[in-house]
């Protein structure tokens, strides 16, 4: 059988149907291409005709014009568009006639700066160029770093690398900074919220030690399908950005099919294994013949479908070599075989981590089977493209796991494949962000007295930082003035200032299994708390809130646990109002003070509580931006009047909104806070708070504000679908916690919400 | 709510506390910090950058650059006198280095005729930084190499890095950099207990710096104080620090002189209490084999053996090494009687140690003949294959004596 019949057959599936909330078909889409532009260099594309390529796409062309022509721009194109000739034809032919010309690329991680490496060097061997590209991050060792410095013209390096190991110590990086005519910042999506938003705060450094130096580069952005690649981009770089728009490439006919599992626990919304589904389906797309990968969540999930995958390929003659796992952790010689074995077609599958996400060149294949959401419809979007050879047919299958994203994204189709709705977000101005790095720029270039930063004023932070003496302030400039070097304080990864990491002691050694932010780890990893990480349940044996640190250990008990928290928001100002249906919605400043006292133990199926516990931590204060939904103030009595109860409607769609509201924002779910109170001090009714999880907010509540109207649509219609009977972890939370009129109540409010006469 | 609070509240959440001090209020008028009483004149219009001169009577040194041979790794191609060289010590705002640290204070100083002039320049505010420099190069102005201690990878790189900063390409490059950390490792590592300039001072050249000299950790915040206008002492203390840090470093270069002589076995060097030490005769063989001074290393290798012998000859742990220097010199020099000489007192002083007696059996088979030696020590050491062959050898020669032996 092959991949068309068992398409065929798994559509006259029954059984297998009853699961599938959408099979989408992809129709194909013939090339569009064009002629070399003028800019081109001659050499290049004798190079590129040596390699069968005699046009290129449109989407290629079109972007190499613009380059030419000065212009910064952001190319969002799918997966395997032929997306890196775009920067490199510009660039090498620079360099071909300038060989002092310099570029800078940017790779989120440090296996894709690897790939790029091989891909630019196989390019300038063809045109026998003096081109030197280097490879700069964590591992160089020391003694290739001068050399790099003062020779390499490409420069292939992440922001981490630029923010500690290039910027601060730019003057031994003065070629590079005087001709620096590119700087090439691939997949730029990923840099959004908190991490994003340090990156534009990084670029602004480079363009201002750049500007020193008196040069001015061209951005080359590069980004998977968002909403705004060009906001995003322009926002990243504080660049003017022309979009290139159009993708040339050509595609066969794709299918897509979402697969949601059944359930096995109603009432907590617990589905069939991801793990065990993804088994079941990519065994027999393994039968046809047709190469597939398998993207899981974890690194564990890997190897457990790998082990299930080689045995099932043995029983259709499938050697185990032919199935493979790739994540973190193998070596890179193991990564290349396995890229190249895929390529060649001597590997049939690939079990892999998002580490095979990105742009790794691995040829296209079949068949992609996620074995749960990747977390962004852009990221999905990724990993699909893994799927779809030129002339043949291909076929994803996205599976879901219990969780709300999941659940979200699988029951809400038409969300996924509309045009994006992902908008992503930085904020390079907020005010934690923005001091650290100001704290950077000036350590690495005194400020002028009226100097602004990426075009933010800051003369009144750098007063504030003279007053604590971390700058001076002399005749002309701000100096930075105290013995500590700024940049090692300032992490461009982690999401707060510090996050408590979750150990499990019953492992060697005590395995990390994970981290979570201060406010969080109160509620879920309390002493005694029941913590469910990867369905797997674990006892809380402490929580250390001086080192940061909780032990836990497996367990398998009957019963789970619920912390009360108390949480007081203040609203301190309003920054932006407006009239909201019924209501009126808001965005502006909120302190929040959370402690949490008490949990209680509820037993499963019961849903008695069986015991419960103090809990004594110290009460946490924040201050952030949110945005918030005043409804009117007669709510109370016609809920009443309805037979429903204000307070579980609150809690079950503040529950909702929270899960809803991160898709929109490309915000991870712990981004993103929601909180109801059925009576506001501020507002004096019932409101709805969403609030960004990051100290001064990183503009996931400004944009809520901007779309609420898209996020309340996507609540309704996801309640409406929810499967579940009157509640479910994935959208009003589990009846038991909610109340057994959340569901109800909040589709009340949801509904209100949306008809202007009521 | 303000700026100024918001930004406060924030900070707050960053556990890492901000540098201490008092407020200061940035629109205030600044008050100058006072450079004229500390004994200094400005040098500038805007009274940014002020300098102090102090000369001593001192003659310099009749040493040239060539005499220190195997001292430094480099030396420039022609022999200079005293009076080409430009001592210079910087004082910083930290250590962590990069574009961050600025040098407030550069010490210079050099020979003018039979006085030592030390000149010291200091910074009042950092955007004074390119006169500051724009001084220290016209010091350099006639001066063919920079002597500094630890300059190669502190104060230099410091210095070219304020360079770029100021848009000065390549401070005192022309110069050729004479870091006297290097030799002093070399001569007095193995005797001291560590190679800090002070520790040099009071062993080498017997200067005292008395209870008055600052702390190195103490200085970026004194001179913040000075910045600040508040206190004057702490800048005070830095000023004579540095001073007697350029001093030290002349006297220090005297001493190179008088230890270079002193390898070379001259006897107008005079005695010193640190030649009394077998570790300091080793480190002293070791230069002359690096001023490529056979007699030197042959005459310290063995003072340094009569030193050791004559002691107690308690197990230190720099035995091993030194018995591996002396095998390597011996050997380099072709010495075998030497060689033999080093061999037997480390065995006496440690016994039954396996190289030792591996070399010994070396030695015995190939360079002296004397097979029965070469075989107790082959047999102390283990090494089958070479009592084999050696039992083999002595059988043959037994059986039928071959003149001139051979292997």
């Amino acid at each position: 059988m092959n991949l068309r019949q068992l398409l065929d057959q798994l559509r006259r599936d029954r059984r297998f149907m009853d699961n599938v909330t959408r099979w989408e078909v992809i129709p194909p889409r013939e090339a569009e291409y064009a002629d070399f532009p003028a800019a081109v260099d001659p050499r290049l594309v004798e190079v590129l005709k040596g390699r069968g390529i005699e046009r290129l796409y449109s989407h290629q062309a079109a972007a190499v014009r613009s380059i030419a022509a000065g212009r910064s721009v952001v190319i969002p194109t799918p997966t395997a568009s032929g997306k890196t000739l775009c920067y490199n034809l510009p660039v090498l032919g620079t360099m071909l006639n300038d060989p002092q010309a310099r570029a800078l690329y940017l790779f989120p991680t440090k296996a894709l700066s690897q790939d790029q490496m091989h891909e630019v060097h196989d390019l300038v061997t063809a045109l026998g160029a003096d081109i030197k590209t280097y490879t700069f991050d964590g591992d160089t060792p020391g003694t290739a770093r001068k050399a790099i410095r003062s020779s390499g013209h490409i420069v292939v390096t992440n922001p981490d690398m630029l923010h500690q190991g290039i910027l601060p110590h730019h003057t031994l990086w003065v070629k590079l900074f005087e001709n620096l005519r590119y700087v090439v910042v691939d997949e730029v999506h990923q840099y959004r919220g908190v991490f994003g938003s340090h990156v534009a705060n990084v670029l602004r450094r480079l363009r201002r030690i750049a500007n020193f130096y008196g040069s001015d580069p061209v951005f080359i952005c590069c980004s998977a399908t968002i909403a705004n690649p060009r906001e995003l981009a322009e926002r990243l770089t504080g660049v003017e950005m022309e979009e290139v728009a159009g993708n040339g490439a050509p595609q066969a006919e794709k299918h897509f099919v979402f697969y949601n599992p059944p359930v096995v626990n109603a009432e907590l919304g617990i589905r069939a294994s991801v793990v065990k589904t993804a088994r079941r389906i990519a065994e027999r797309f393994l039968a046809t013949g047709s190469q597939l990968i398998v993207f899981a969540r974890s690194r564990v999930r890997v190897e457990l479908l790998l082990t299930y995958l080689q045995r099932s390929g043995r029983k259709v003659g499938i050697k185990s070599g032919q199935v493979r796992g790739y994540r973190g952790g193998y070596l890179p010689g193991e990564r290349r075989a396995i890229e190249s074995g895929l390529r060649d077609g001597s590997i049939n599958a690939v079990v892999s981590t998002n580490a095979l996400e990105l742009g790794i060149d691995i040829g296209r294949l079949d068949v992609c089977i996620m074995a749960g959401y990747a977390g962004t419809v852009a990221g999905t979007w990724q990993q699909a493209g893994r799927a779809g050879r030129r002339n043949d047919i291909s076929c994803v299958v996205l599976i879901a796991s219990s969780s709300p994203l999941d659940q979200y994204i699988i029951n809400n189709p038409d969300f996924f494949f509309g045009r994006s709705p992902e908008h992503a977000t930085v904020d390079p101005d907020n005010l934690v962000i923005l001091m650290s790095h100001l704290k950077c720029a000036a350590f690495e270039l005194p400020f002028a007295a009226k100097e602004d930063f990426g075009g933010t004023e800051v003369t009144g932070i750098l007063d504030y930082l003279t007053e604590q003496r971390v700058l001076h302030r002399g005749d002309e400039r701000y100096h930075w003035m105290t013995d500590t070097y700024p940049a090692e304080d300032v992490s461009l990864r982690s999401a707060a200032p510090d996050n408590v990491v979750i150990i499990d002691d019953a492992t060697l050694g005590g395995q990390v299994i994970g981290e979570m932010d201060l406010f969080s780890a109160q509620e879920l990893l309390h002493d005694d708390a029941i913590y469910l990480h990867g369905a797997r349940q674990y006892h809380v044996d402490q929580l250390d809130w001086e080192r940061r640190e909780a032990h836990v250990r497996p367990v398998a008990v009957d019963y789970y646990t619920d912390a009360q928290r108390k949480s007081e928001l203040k609203t301190l100002s309003s920054d932006d109002e407006r009239p909201f249906i019924t209501g009126s919605l808001a965005v502006g400043e909120v302190g929040l003070v959370a402690k949490v006292t008490v949990f209680k133990k509820i037993k499963l199926g019961t849903h008695e509580t069986v015991g419960a516990g103090r809990v004594h931590l110290p009460e946490m204060e924040m201050h952030t931006t949110s945005c918030w939904w005043e409804l009117p103030e007669d709510t109370h009595g016609r809920m009443g009047d309805a037979g429903l109860d204000l307070g579980e409607a609150l809690k079950g769609l503040t529950h909702l909104l929270g899960r809803v509201a991160p898709v929109f924002v490309m915000a991870d779910p712990a981004d993103l806070r929601a909180l109801p109170m059925v009576r506001s001090p501020f507002t004096g009714r019932p409101t709805l708070y969403l609030y960004d999880a990051f100290p001064g907010g990183v503009g996931f509540a400004r944009r809520l504000f901007d779309q609420f109207e898209d996020l309340v649509d996507a609540a309704r219609s996801h309640l409406e679908r929810c499967p579940c009977r009157g509640g479910c972890p994935a959208c009003v939370g589990a009846a038991v916690d909610s109340g057994g009129t959340a569901s109800r109540g909040a589709a009340w409010l949801l509904a209100t919400a949306m008809s202007a006469e009521a | 709510m303000d700026l100024r609070t918001r930004l406060a509240r924030l900070d707050g959440l960053n556990r890492r506390p901000v540098a201490p001090g008092k407020p200061e209020d940035p629109v205030r008028t600044r008050i100058m910090p006072s450079a004229a009483e500390l004994g200094m004149e400005s040098l500038d219009p805007g009274a940014r950058i002020h300098r102090r001169q102090t000369a001593y009577p001192w003659p310099p040194p009749t040493l040239v650059t060539a005499d220190l041979v195997g001292l430094f790794p480099a030396l420039p191609a022609e022999p200079l006198p005293a009076s080409a060289l430009l001592f210079l010590d910087t004082e910083t705002t930290g250590l962590a280095g990069g574009p961050g640290t600025l040098a407030f204070l550069v010490g210079l100083a050099w020979w003018d005729g039979d006085r030592f002039v030390v000149e010291q320049i200091l910074m009042s505010d950092p955007d004074g930084e390119r006169s500051l420099l724009e001084r220290v190069a016209s010091a350099a102005d006639g001066k063919e190499a920079v002597v500094t201690f630890n300059g190669a990878s502190f104060d230099l790189p410091l210095l070219r890095t304020r360079g770029v900063m100021n848009r000065i390409r390549g401070m005192l490059t022309p110069l050729a950099g004479l870091d006297l950390v290097v030799p002093s490792r070399r001569l007095w590592s193995r005797t001291l207990p560590d190679c800090r300039q002070q520790t040099l001072e009071t062993r080498i050249c017997g200067l005292e710096r008395g209870p008055g000299d600052i702390d190195g950790r103490d200085i970026p915040a004194a001179w913040f104080a000075f910045l600040h206008g508040e206190d004057l002492r702490g800048m005070a203390a830095i000023l004579e620090h540095n001073r007697r840090d350029m001093c030290g470093m002349a006297r220090l270069w005297e001493q190179l002189g008088l230890w270079a002589a002193r390898i070379d076995g001259r006897k107008d060097a005079g005695p010193d209490a640190l030649l009394e030490q077998w570790s300091c005769s080793w480190s002293l063989a070791r230069v002359a084999w690096l001023r490529g001074r056979r007699d030197g290393v042959r005459s310290w290798l063995n003072v340094a053996l009569d030193q050791l012998t004559g002691s107690a000859g308690d197990p230190d742990a720099d035995l091993g090494r030194f018995l591996r220097d002396g095998v390597r010199l011996a050997k380099g020099l072709r010495d075998w009687p030497l060689l033999s000489r080093v061999l037997t007192v480390g065995l006496e002083i440690l016994p039954g140690t396996p190289w030792l007696h591996r070399e010994a059996a070396i030695l015995h088979e190939h360079r002296l003949r004397d097979l029965d030696t070469a075989l107790q020590h082959a047999l102390q050491c283990g090494e089958q294959g070479r009592v084999g062959r050696l039992e083999r050898r002595m059988g043959r020669r037994g059986q039928e004596p071959r003149p001139g032996g051979g292997s």
